[in-house]
């Protein structure tokens, strides 16, 4: 057995390449392919080859132009912007906290906060949307017991920008925290504590220590949230303003009410590729780490 | 450099002892082992004297101040924890650099003083790479460098090679020696190996359940175990149950003096303490395995009683055949707690 072994090449690989699972995966990527790619391709050439007055074809940009000239397009793809980044730093201000104390608290306090926190995930969007409205509206809820205790002058987030915020923080929340968590736990108590040993303070070690250690975590969280959050659409179209309003109910309202389908598919490319970016940084997250393990 | 004592210290988790109050002296320059089994409280109790757990009661006392209830980074101790808790976004370098920094040292200051422990440690030239780049006794090698550069008076090494291999485990207990008596650190040092406290330490803390069984020296620890529980941690010894009468032990064919009352007690003899005489007592070998410098037989009296015994090579010894043994030294314990006698047979 032994000879058979030495006589073969020491370059061979150790598993023989077969074709069996590329076909394995076959299926699943067409349909990826004819359902996702061909459609998504179909609609952004779609905004660069346009059909002309005369009924011809031709490329051009003019759906662009106009997008990057009108100034309620910029507006919107502004509001976008500030409601996004808002509502992501909110996530991790409010998660961060939470995820390093479920870290380093263990007991029934900490379950319970893990629990609370997660409870959003299985609320369905469209119950989030009403609990808020009836809690946050006007005459809603906290307005009233506000006004019990004796506070007037309430000004209810519904139907403002903070309105998406408050919205989309809740819907996100549980995923936030599920990301941080697992970064969090790959942090050894045993670091922290040499970090206490060597001098260093709880701020020190917050931004010594921790932070640098879930980077990839959060980069991974940012980024998909990114995602998620800049192509919103249902959270801003039922707490939002109508005026500036987000990319998605702006989307939206292009495509099904002002019926205009090219600038509704150039809005959706311009999100895409802004998106694109996100998708690239945890890309790169993913395939660093994985360098890094493969250092190992 | 400075003393340490634990006057009554204790500590309990939910009503739960950990450790038992005890009271400990350690010198100046000592390097003392913590040693025993899982759950023993050593770890705890190291814990306390680095800062990490605040004692339910009792004093620590370094250079004759108490700093039971002092934060970590206030006491002139350093830890070496056992998973080498090295910072793994920081290169060689910056982990070591990292205690200096929070000093405000001047940055020469500090690449000289970095340079030096790495020096010491044998990683000279290893300051750039990154933890993971390391090999398990490198990084054991960072984390005790990041411990010396802060010269602290004490060292606290919590089972720093219990994730190494035998052969690396040795080389770096030599090399921590060297440090230590090159630098002449007080050294608490925790560890479940006997070999490991055997080789390493000035004396050895023996602890069970929380408490004290016994300190003494290695040579002391190994020759004269005081409790039932030390004979049969430290080393290997056959505990043989009899009974004392008229001044003798009588245990599986072994009759020795005893000199103290009468009833049950168990003869403790270790494997190298037999002696092949023409009397004494037969036992029937089981199993024979070389060992290099010596054989060991696993053998077992008429009674069932297994024995094992150390045979020098000169004493060619088959599976089958017998022995007739009597013990050069032997001990006797009763309740498993006091030794009744421990004494070297002519």
């Amino acid at each position: 057995m032994s000879d058979t072994l030495s006589t073969a090449p020491a370059s061979a690989p150790l598993v023989k390449w077969r074709p069996t699972g590329l076909l394995f995966i076959a299926a699943p990527i067409l349909l990826i392919a004819v359902f996702l790619f061909y459609p998504a391709l179909r609609s952004i050439w779609g905004t660069i080859y346009v059909r002309q007055p005369d009924g011809s074809y031709a490329f051009s940009i003019a759906s662009y132009l106009y997008f990057f000239s009108d100034s309620y397009s910029l507006t919107n793809l502004g509001r976008t912007f500030w409601t996004t980044i808002v509502t992501m730093v909110l996530l991790i201000a409010i998660n961060l906290p939470i995820a390093i104390y479920l870290r380093f608290k263990g007991g029934r306090l900490a379950v319970f906060i893990q629990v609370l926190a997660l409870f959003p995930m299985f609320v369905p969007g469209i119950v989030i949307v009403y609990a808020l409205i009836r809690y946050l509206g006007p005459n809603g809820l906290l307005q009233t017991l506000l006004e019990v205790v004796g506070i007037g002058g309430f000004q209810s987030p519904y139907l403002t920008p903070w309105g998406p915020v408050i919205g989309m923080v809740w819907d996100a929340m549980p995923f936030t925290l599920l990301v941080l968590t697992a970064g969090m736990s790959g942090i050894a108590t045993s670091a922290i504590e040499a970090a206490q040993d060597v001098g260093a303070g709880r701020l020190r070690i917050l931004f010594s220590i921790i932070l640098p250690q879930i980077k990839n975590s959060l980069l991974v969280v940012t980024s998909l949230n990114f995602l998620g959050l800049f192509g919103q659409a249902f959270m801003p179209f039922m707490l939002g303003p109508t005026s500036p309003e987000m990319m998605g109910p702006f989307m939206l309202r292009t495509f099904s009410t002002v019926r205009d389908p090219l600038q509704a598919a150039t809005q959706a490319t311009i999100v895409f590729a802004l998106c694109s970016v996100a998708g690239l940084a945890y890309v790169r997250s993913i395939a660093k780490r994985r360098a890094a393990e493969l250092v190992k | 450099m400075a003393s340490l004592s634990l006057a009554g210290v204790s500590k309990e988790f939910n009503k739960m002892t950990a450790v038992s109050p005890l009271s400990l002296d350690i010198a100046d320059g000592e390097l003392v082992c913590l040693l025993g089994p899982s759950g023993s409280g050593k770890s705890t109790l190291l814990r306390m004297i680095g800062g990490f757990e605040a004692p339910s009661s009792g004093q620590v006392l370094i250079a004759g101040q108490d700093v039971a209830h002092t934060r970590p980074d206030k006491r002139p101790t350093a830890m070496v924890f056992q998973s080498h808790a090295l910072w793994t976004h920081m290169n060689v370098f910056d982990n070591v650099a990292f205690g200096l920094k929070l000093r405000k040292l001047s940055k020469a200051a500090i690449e000289t003083k970095v340079m030096e422990a790495l020096e010491l440690v044998g990683l000279g030239g290893y300051h750039k790479r990154m933890p993971r780049q390391l090999s398990g006794g490198q990084q054991q090698r960072v984390a005790i460098a990041r411990c010396l550069v802060l010269e602290p008076k004490i060292l606290l090494m919590d089972e720093p090679f219990a994730s190494l291999d035998q052969h690396l485990r040795e080389r770096l207990r030599e090399e921590v020696r060297q440090i230590q008596r090159k630098l002449k650190i007080t050294t608490l040092f925790v560890t479940h190996a006997q070999d490991e406290a055997l080789a390493l330490a000035d004396r050895i803390v023996v602890m069970s359940m929380g408490a004290i069984e016994q300190v003494g020296t290695p040579d002391d620890i190994y020759a004269n175990p005081q409790t039932q529980f030390v004979a049969n941690f430290i080393g290997t010894m056959n505990m043989i149950p009899g009974a004392v009468s008229g001044g003798r032990i009588r245990a599986s064919g072994f009759d020795l003096d005893a000199g103290f009352s009468d009833g049950p007690a168990t003869l403790a003899i270790r494997p190298e303490d037999f002696a092949i005489t023409e009397t004494g007592t037969t036992v029937l070998v089981k199993r024979v395995v070389n060992l290099g410098p010596f054989l060991l037989a696993e053998a077992e009296h008429a009674d069932g009683t297994a024995i094992t015994v150390h045979l020098d090579k000169t004493h060619p010894v088959r599976e089958g055949s017998s022995l007739t043994l009597t013990a050069k030294r032997h001990a006797i314990y009763r309740d498993g707690e006091k030794p009744y006698r421990s004494q070297p047979t002519a």
